[in-house]
């Protein structure tokens, strides 16, 4: 098989609710662990929903000051710690300045975010266009000092997906040598948790918030909103190979698609979202009775799952009963913008580790979501080939295949 | 390029526009569509309008194309808005509108239900750079099976529009916004071509962006127009052989 097109994940950073590093993010899921909480940052008294998939810190990567670093926004120190450490993972940090370097991030609400918490501490930058002179990707890549080219992309919560699949045609059309991609949200806050709350999209399972996030499951109330992120180096094989680094996986393929229904509502029409994963499917050359793992992008919202489940039973037909299926979101929270990234790293864990992550709270499945269910626990399952979907508010429908390399 | 539109606008004209959008993109749009869009997501369907009126697009299918959208600091304002009525009244204060239609994704979205597109639809950029990032991605991105076409649009205000404050002497808030209709390169094209050449050392000139391509675009030039991307690079428009003759024939002739 030739490798000439083949682009390979070769570093990972991460920051989310269940940690900081691959492998402690990787052992939190296989271990079924839940990082949704009572929000206690900000005043959620008048809130309908209360919790969330959240973490404190964000570590100072290697380099940094310490005390500078915490003057940064929350965004910026999430998106500078996963760049910076997916550029050590992968070897490629101190070489970063000589080669073409490029960057595609998932960020969707970069400025309101930004405009939020400046208000919040009294300040008037919304109302003051100057102050807003550079962008999230052109801060990291001034700091990162990178000589390639940037770009932030948006498509709501399958944001991630896109990032990775841009990256991987930069490298393919020769404009870059290396790229990261990926996405990061700190979208828990107090404005946004609202803004979803009237939208009754969220979860109202305040008492219990550890048990609030569950996909499939037939008591589910809406999805819990969680933060964090995750980026990847991506390089040809070529040169992956060459310096015999580890791989990851390989970008296999990637299918997008429109509902072209609604802005918040999935369509009815399975249609849209079924030729999403039929175009990645095609694109990695891939069969369903090939993959070993599908992460779904079940939110534990009533409509969105089963509609899921539905677009699932069509496009895996014989495999169904076969290929199991989970959702992370379950133990993170739903980490908007940044959770197609976020899953793309629970696929490359379920390769590496032969085995799939759990969807916990899934003790009375929705009969009308009749999966191969990975129920509460890990469960042990060789895994070459692993799909993530991801759909996203604007009716945007993803699929990534990720193919152990 | 197969088409292009471009509109300039202050608040007013956008909130004219708004009841007639479905008539200039020849489509019944459902009401609730844009009653929360912003006024660059108007701007964005009005500008793709007006390239379907300048084209022979008006009876494409445009099911299977992809739509990229760029616009800069959408809905500063509303947001404005946001943050005194979510201080003045907490969390029940907070339009559930709000993220559907503000966050970078929205025009895209929109779009895509406006003109029936099932292909990819993506918000691109969002800050300072935009146009730059989104004419990347719709390189990347133009060309790739199954998609026959693409559309990019760029949005932006020029001031942006303060509410509460004075208006500037001589500098009306303008929302500017252009539609590019997109398809793989073809030999035998004989109209606009757009280039983007991240690879490409170009020191001198502006970044590019949504009024710079506005300026060249309705001033139909003859010669091909060049504008720094703004991580390196270059993009050029170059005009189409058949524009080129007429104007150097008119020239002759004069």
């Amino acid at each position: 098989m030739s490798h000439t097109n083949e682009v390979l994940i070769t570093g990972v950073g991460t920051a989310t609710p269940l940690g900081s590093s691959y492998r402690e993010v990787g052992d939190n899921l296989l271990a079924g662990r839940s990082g949704v909480r009572q929000v206690t940052r900000f005043n959620v008294g008048d809130h309908p929903s209360q919790i969330a998939g959240q973490f404190d810190q964000v570590p100072t990567p290697e380099g940094w000051d310490a005390a500078s670093f915490g003057k940064l926004s929350r965004q910026m120190q999430l998106s500078l710690w996963c760049c910076a450490e997916a550029l050590r993972d992968s070897g490629r940090w101190t070489e970063r300045k000589s080669i073409r370097l490029g960057m595609v991030m998932g960020i969707g609400a970069e400025w309101l975010i930004a405009w939020e918490a400046d208000a919040a501490q009294g300040g008037q930058r919304i109302q003051c266009p100057s102050e807003d002179s550079e962008s999230l990707v052109q801060s990291l890549r001034r700091e990162l000092h990178m000589g390639g080219p940037v770009a932030s992309v948006s498509a709501a919560c399958a944001s991630g997906n896109y990032a990775l699949a841009q990256a991987k045609r930069w490298l393919e059309l020769g404009w870059v040598d290396v790229c990261l991609a990926g996405a990061c949200d700190m979208a828990v806050t107090p404005m946004s948790l609202a803004g979803f709350g009237n939208l009754r999209a969220l979860s109202r399972r305040n008492g219990d918030p550890q048990a609030a996030s569950r996909p499939f499951d037939k008591d589910r109330d809406g999805f819990v909103m969680g933060e964090g992120g995750a980026v990847f180096v991506l390089e040809r094989a070529e040169t992956a190979r060459r310096r015999s680094v580890r791989v990851y996986a390989e970008v296999a393929g990637f299918g997008a698609s429109s509902d072209a229904h609604n802005m918040v509502i999935p369509s009815p029409d399975p249609k849209p979202a079924i030729q999403a994963m039929r175009l990645a499917l095609a694109d990695a050359r891939v069969v369903p009775s090939e993959i070993g793992y599908i992460n779904a992008h079940a939110t534990s919202t009533p409509v969105g799952d089963s509609a899921e489940a539905r677009v699932l039973e069509a496009v895996l037909g014989d495999s169904l009963s076969k290929v199991p299926v989970s959702s992370t979101k379950s133990m993170t929270g739903h980490l908007l913008t940044a959770a197609a990234a976020v899953e793309a790293l629970a696929c490359l864990v379920a390769m590496e580790r032969n085995a799939v992550p759990p969807t916990i709270n899934l003790h009375n499945p929705d009969p009308e979501c009749k999966l191969c269910h990975v129920p509460n626990e890990a469960r042990p399952h060789p895994v070459r080939v692993a799909l993530s979907n991801s759909f996203g508010f604007g009716g945007s429908n993803t699929c990534l295949v990720l193919r152990a390399a | 390029m197969t088409a292009h539109g471009c509109v300039r606008m202050t608040g007013e004209d956008l909130l004219a526009l708004r009841p007639q959008l479905g008539g200039m993109i020849g489509r019944t749009l459902p009401t609730s569509l844009l009653k929360h869009g912003d006024e660059q997501t108007i701007a964005a369907v009005a500008c793709i309008g007006r390239a379907i009126q300048n084209s022979d697009l008006g009876t494409t299918d445009f099911t299977n194309w992809g739509v990229l959208a760029a616009p800069r600091f959408l809905g500063r304002t509303t947001m404005l808005s946001a943050v005194r009525r979510f201080f003045a009244e907490g969390a029940w204060g907070v339009s559930p509108h709000m993220i559907p239609h503000r966050s970078l994704h929205a025009i895209s979205g929109t779009l895509s239900q406006a003109l029936a597109i099932h292909g990819p639809n993506l918000g691109i950029g969002g800050g300072p750079g935009c146009a730059s990032e989104a004419l990347l991605a719709v390189a990347a991105m133009v060309g790739r099976d199954p998609l026959p076409g693409v559309w990019a649009v760029f949005t932006g205000w020029d001031p942006e529009p303060m509410p509460g404050q004075d208006e500037p002497v001589g500098a009306r808030p303008v929302c500017s916004a252009v539609a590019l209709a997109l398809r793989a390169a073809d030999p035998s094209w004989r109209g606009l071509r757009l280039r983007v050449a991240p690879t490409k050392t170009r020191t001198n000139g502006d970044c590019v962006s949504v009024e710079a391509l506005c300026d060249w675009l309705e001033s139909s030039p003859a010669t091909t127009g060049g504008w720094r991307l703004d991580c390196g690079g270059a993009v050029e428009l170059t005009p189409g052989v058949a524009s080129i003759c007429c104007i150097h024939a008119k020239r002759l002739a004069a």
